[in-house]
């Protein structure tokens, strides 16, 4: 029983060894990288793309359902966007609300006849709209019959021309110089790039007017803090580092930009799983070097997008299970990559590391807590010890965390404020014991709900901006 | 205690960084505030009329400036506000601002940043005195061609032409292997901005060897328009390389003329590459004529959207008429599709 026990004790002192090794190593990869960029791009001249006959064409496809609230603000901040050679194409995805009717009045829009590309799978297009009004050239609406994200996604990418398409969350701020910066890493290499994501950003506090960001403001609730950490977190240190070793596996659903040819070459947004984002990405990659062709996944670490995040934890809760279950549908899907030296790093690196320490790490975590509860039921635990290392993982976390924050500083340093660094702080060391656990919870609930065959996104409400107004 | 301290160490390093964040905002707000009147003073005095008086008060105002700039930390912020200023001031104060930085001795920092070792002061420094077009930094500049790093070889080849000594872009002779999309996006703005395009040996850069250096001299002949390289241009169609056969569409696209057609045409048939057959189609569309509608109407069974599209329209660019020439051809009742691609000629909005 000792041995079995001790045995038992080593595997858990490896995987901990194992995935705070990791850390750190990505952690010092993201830190070069991040010099890097920041060396490259500090004397970038992003408006020269604007007047470039090199820039690329790029659509905004934006599906919309049931956002009639705020979907007039939503378009007319994204035609505010700083570029030239754009279209918006905002997919109503059969909205049980007025989206539709709000968006043709204001923008006096007039069904046309339109040819559609039917590569990717998608519900039926009911009819297509465009502006009268010549200040909206731009846009296009889609109307379609109801079929979720991915599939309102892939009308959107049929309806589109362009060289790139942008797919965003409708809801979403996106910065005005957003797509120069997404451009640049893609004319850098416009032969090899597929896909480029963008930081988001949580909105939550932050002042918003006519679909602009005003005032970046940390958020006063707790919970949206956590998450404010937790994106700067898995942003600015995995994100950044997965990119530079060009093993990148998700870009955001809420912001990113991929080659139409290639999105259209491997099939689209499979509409079959709650992580679309996440498939795509890893479907591109694997598609394409099974074609022989080379995949370059970037990230560019600007805040180019701000989300609102839940300030609810049983939204929260709801999200954080979906993206258990896409994460799960993903790698299971892609199984075949897994150790594979034929996907390159990604094979070999990536997945095993989203595997073990994404999709196990709540696992792991559980089992330990169960195992530490019955070596304490049967008298095993040797507190000084246990308590030693405890508080060696809880410094860990907070370290990481304090290096996250070390990151922000020296990079893009958006929350000036002096007394919102000591609020990060003290977020960054209560959020190991108040927001850690239910963010395991979450996505063990994500797995039985997986094995139970749950397909739903589950309903998202949300708050809404905080305008200037009301800030006051 | 390990963990402990290197939290503490890292919260410490976040404090520092944090001051000097401050240090330097306060130091370049004071900076700013004292010698914004006396920047002010010499850029309007400048412009005025260059009698003995004026001079005197130039000098006056200069040595004040100058007296403000104590030390390398307070002339580094100068010459980021200096660039700055520069990007929102054109013509005369151009000018100014350039000689500005010489007679405060500014590009004597810049030159110890681009002699640097540190990669981002390299950068740097070569940044500056391109953006003064400090000619005399050429040298310096120069010295960076074959750096081992590609963002000080990019930074060295737009500073090389910004200070422009020499044939420009001779650096394509070494440096081919640099010109990504961003780069010759940068080269084309610098090249537009310095007004030097027409020094360019066009002719002499199309007999590269390097095909990255031949599609990049296309793409200038066509931002600039310079028609008068056609003849040389069009004799790269058949190249081996897919991304000179792309240029040379795009410059018959913008530049070309009817003799183009059958040879543009040949090559659409040839071509496997979606992509091209697009580039030729629209090249076609405006270089074609009826011997070409002719070939255009057979390509209309395609599956793929954008090249019926694009046949549609360069169909119609050509004849006029696309709409008899394809019912004449097609059933567009079983054509769907061919019905909806002729709906975009007749609706404008679709043209956005």
């Amino acid at each position: 029983m000792i041995k079995i026990i001790y045995g038992l004790q080593f595997l858990y002192l490896v995987y901990a060894v194992a995935i705070f090794s990791s850390y750190l190593i990505l952690a010092l990869i993201s830190y070069f990288e991040m010099r890097r960029y920041m060396t490259k791009n500090s004397f970038a001249d992003y408006k020269m793309i604007l007047s470039s006959p090199l820039a690329p064409s790029i659509s905004l496809v934006a599906p919309a359902y049931n956002e009639g609230l705020t979907i007039i603000e939503n378009v007319k901040s994204l035609m505010s966007i700083e570029y030239n050679n754009y279209d918006i194409i905002i997919v109503n995805d059969g909205s049980k609300d007025d989206s539709l009717e709000k968006m043709q009045q204001a923008f006096d829009l007039k069904k046309v006849d339109f040819l559609i590309d039917r590569t990717l799978p998608c519900n039926d297009i009911r009819a297509i709209y465009k502006s009268q009004n010549r200040a909206y050239k731009k846009l296009i609406v889609v109307d379609k019959v109801n079929g979720g994200k991915a599939d309102a996604l892939n009308a959107g990418i049929n309806i589109s021309n362009k060289e790139l398409v942008a797919c965003i969350d409708v809801d979403c701020i996106i910065q005005p110089d957003a797509l120069l910066k997404m451009v640049k890493p893609y004319l850098e290499d416009r032969e090899n790039t597929v896909a480029i994501g963008g930081v988001v950003r949580i909105a939550n506090s932050c002042i918003v007017e006519e679909g602009r960001l005003i005032k970046v403001n940390l958020p006063e609730s707790l919970l949206a803090r956590f998450q404010v950490l937790e994106y700067m977190r898995s942003f600015l240190l995995g994100r950044m580092a997965w990119s530079r070793l060009n093993g990148l596996m998700l870009i955001s659903g809420a912001f990113g930009l991929f080659k139409r040819e290639v999105v259209l070459t491997v099939g689209g947004y499979d509409k079959s799983t709650v992580g679309e984002d996440m498939e795509l990405v890893v479907r591109i990659r694997r598609k394409l070097t099974e074609i022989g062709r080379k995949a370059k996944v970037i990230y560019v670490p600007d805040p180019l997008c701000w989300t609102e995040a839940p300030s609810d934890r049983k939204i929260l809760g709801r999200q954080r299970n979906r993206w258990m279950r896409g994460t799960i549908e993903t790698l299971s899907r892609h199984r075949k990559i897994c150790l594979n030296p034929k996907y390159g790093l990604l094979g070999v690196l990536s997945y095993p590391y989203w595997f073990m320490f994404e999709l196990l790490a709540p696992w792991i975590e559980l089992s330990g807590l169960l195992f530490f509860v019955y070596l304490t039921l049967a008298g095993f635990v040797n507190w000084s010890y246990t308590l030693t290392l405890l508080l060696f993982v809880y410094l860990f976390s907070i370290f990481i965390s304090v290096l996250t924050l070390l990151f922000e500083e020296i990079s893009f340093y958006r929350y000036t404020r002096q007394r919102d660094f000591y609020k990060m702080l003290a977020t960054a060391c209560l959020e190991p014991v108040l927001f850690h656990p239910s963010v395991m919870y979450w996505a063990i609930r994500g797995t039985f709900d997986k094995w139970r065959g749950r397909k739903s996104w589950g309903e998202m409400s949300r708050t809404g901006f905080l305008k200037k107004a009301e800030a006051k | 205690m390990l963990m402990a301290t290197a939290a503490i160490g890292v919260v410490i390093l976040i404090g520092v960084l944090k001051v000097r964040k401050k240090h330097r905002y306060e130091s370049e707000k004071s900076l700013l505030k004292v010698i914004e009147k006396d920047l002010n003073n010499y850029l309007i005095s400048s412009t005025e009329n260059e009698g003995l008086k004026w001079k005197s008060v130039h000098h006056y105002q200069l040595n004040e400036i100058k007296a403000k700039l104590e030390n390398n930390f307070l002339k580094g912020i100068f010459i980021g506000h200096l660039i700055s200023l520069r990007k929102n001031l054109y013509g005369e104060f151009d000018e100014v601002l350039e000689d500005l930085y010489e007679l405060l001795g500014l590009h004597e920092l810049s030159i110890k940043k681009a002699n640097s070792r540190r990669m981002a002061s390299v950068v740097r420094g070569i940044h500056e005195l391109s953006q003064f077009e400090y000619k005399s930094g050429y040298h310096h500049v120069l010295q960076h061609l074959g750096h081992s790093s590609q963002i000080v070889r990019q930074e060295t080849q737009v500073a090389l032409l910004n200070l422009s000594a020499g044939s420009p872009l001779f650096f394509l002779k070494t440096s081919w292997k640099d010109l990504s999309g961003w780069h010759i996006l940068s080269l084309h703005h610098t090249l537009l901005r310095t007004g030097l395009a027409h020094r360019v040996q066009y002719d002499y850069w199309l007999r590269n060897p390097n095909w990255e250096v031949r599609a990049f001299i296309i793409d200038m002949c066509v931002f600039f328009r310079l028609v008068a390289h056609m003849d040389n241009i069009r004799g790269h169609l058949f190249s081996d390389e897919y991304q000179v056969q792309a240029a040379v569409l795009r410059a018959v696209t913008e530049m070309g003329d009817d003799r183009d057609a059958p040879g543009v045409y040949k090559f659409l048939v040839n071509t496997d590459r979606q992509d091209l057959k697009i580039l030729s189609i629209n090249a076609l569309a405006k270089v074609g004529g009826p011997d070409e509608v002719e070939g255009l109407l057979t390509l209309l069974e395609t599956d793929h959207s954008d090249t019926l599209l694009a046949t549609v329209m360069a169909i119609e660019e050509i004849s006029g008429n696309a709409e008899e020439l394809i019912r004449k051809s097609y059933d567009l009742q079983s054509h769907i599709h061919l019905a909806t691609s002729l709906a975009h000629i007749k609706e404008p909005l679709n043209n956005s």
